[in-house]
């Protein structure tokens, strides 16, 4: 050690390598969560699809957040027939808010994907209490979880 | 005008009802509308295409949230500064030293100008994890402001910053002032 540094620089020096510990341990966590979530709504089309109408490609997005740095995650670009098309889209790890069931107590949002056809929303919520848990909110603000028959009909109205 | 929250709501739910409209109007039944009527003769509409609906639609609604976070948090700012003000204006006339009634002078220029951050402050023994949640909204939208440069703050929706903003209204509403601190 450095003779200049005094004591407590040293403190704040470990206290720092400790947050971007954290910090990097959240960033591969929520990646890894959008990747599982990726694979899981891929394979929902591919079921949905056995004709292969669908085009669905994996797009990268560059994403830098205050609390977990800058990373790289992937969403899914889906067209049917040239012309109508959704994206679905990594909002951020850190989300203001919480998702609250009708008379139940609001868990925390963990994670926000937005699907979107460009003009229709509807916002994906992760919530981590009980295990990791995706939620949809519709564009009135219903929130539903999210199973394969609740993805089916998104896509379905979103590429009407 | 838009002078409270709920105006600033009704706002963004009129502009975002309003182009998804257009936008349906524009990509499903643009060309199946009667044209050879006085809708055709109509200067504003006869020119319009779909793909200029298309991506003028697009364009709105693409910012609008985050344009309602922005209202929302200006609106709030405001509401919140005269409100202060107006609480203070009730203590002034009982001072008389001149040294007090300067203070006063600066403290009001402070409420109306200075930083907001510092207006919540002594709200936070009401409740300090409100002051906390109020604080990521004006994070978030100082973020938006300057043009969404830099990392991004954790992300906030319309809803959330409504119902953030209302309850910390509700709150300094029901409490008199002079029980803070």
């Amino acid at each position: 050690m450095p003779a200049s540094k005094s004591f407590r620089d040293f403190l704040e020096e470990k206290a720092r390598e400790g947050n971007e510990v954290t910090r990097r341990q959240q960033r591969q966590e929520w990646v890894d969560a959008v990747n599982r979530l990726v694979s899981q709504l891929s394979q929902w089309l591919t079921e949905a699809d056995p004709k292969g109408v669908l085009e669905v490609e994996r797009v990268e997005f560059r994403k830098a957040e205050e609390e977990i740095g800058s990373y790289q995650v992937p969403g899914l670009d889906i067209r049917l027939g040239g012309t109508a098309g959704v994206r679905i889209m990594p909002v951020g790890r850190n989300v203001v808010g919480s998702v609250a069931f009708r008379g139940a107590v609001g868990m925390p949002a963990e994670g926000r994907v937005d699907l979107t056809d460009g003009f229709r929303k509807y916002t994906l919520y992760r919530t981590l209490e009980g295990g990791e848990r995706w939620h949809v909110v519709d564009d009135r603000y219903n929130i539903a979880p999210l199973d394969q028959a609740r993805f089916e009909a998104i896509m379905q109205d979103l590429l009407s | 005008m838009i002078a409270s929250l709920a105006d600033a709501w009704r706002w963004y739910e009129s502009a975002r009802t309003l182009t998804l409209a257009m936008a349906r109007l524009g990509a499903k039944h643009w060309k199946d509308l009667p044209w050879e009527g006085s809708l055709g003769r109509d200067e504003r509409l006869k020119s319009l295409d779909r793909g200029e609906i298309r991506a003028n639609s697009q364009a709105v609604l693409e910012d609008l949230d985050d344009l309602c976070v922005l209202l929302l948090f200006s609106v709030f700012e405001a509401n919140i500064r005269s409100r202060v003000l107006a609480e203070i204006e009730i203590e002034v006339p009982g001072l008389r030293h001149v040294a007090l009634r300067h203070a006063v002078a600066t403290l009001r220029e402070a409420i109306q100008y200075g930083s907001f951050f510092r207006i919540l402050e002594p709200y936070k023994p009401l409740d300090a994890n409100l002051i906390e949640k109020v604080n990521q909204v004006r994070r978030y939208r100082n973020w938006v402001a300057h043009g969404r440069r830099g990392p991004q703050p954790p992300a906030v929706s319309p809803q959330s910053a409504y119902m953030r903003l209302q309850q910390f209204l509700v709150m300094v509403e029901t409490t008199p002032p002079r029980t803070l601190g």
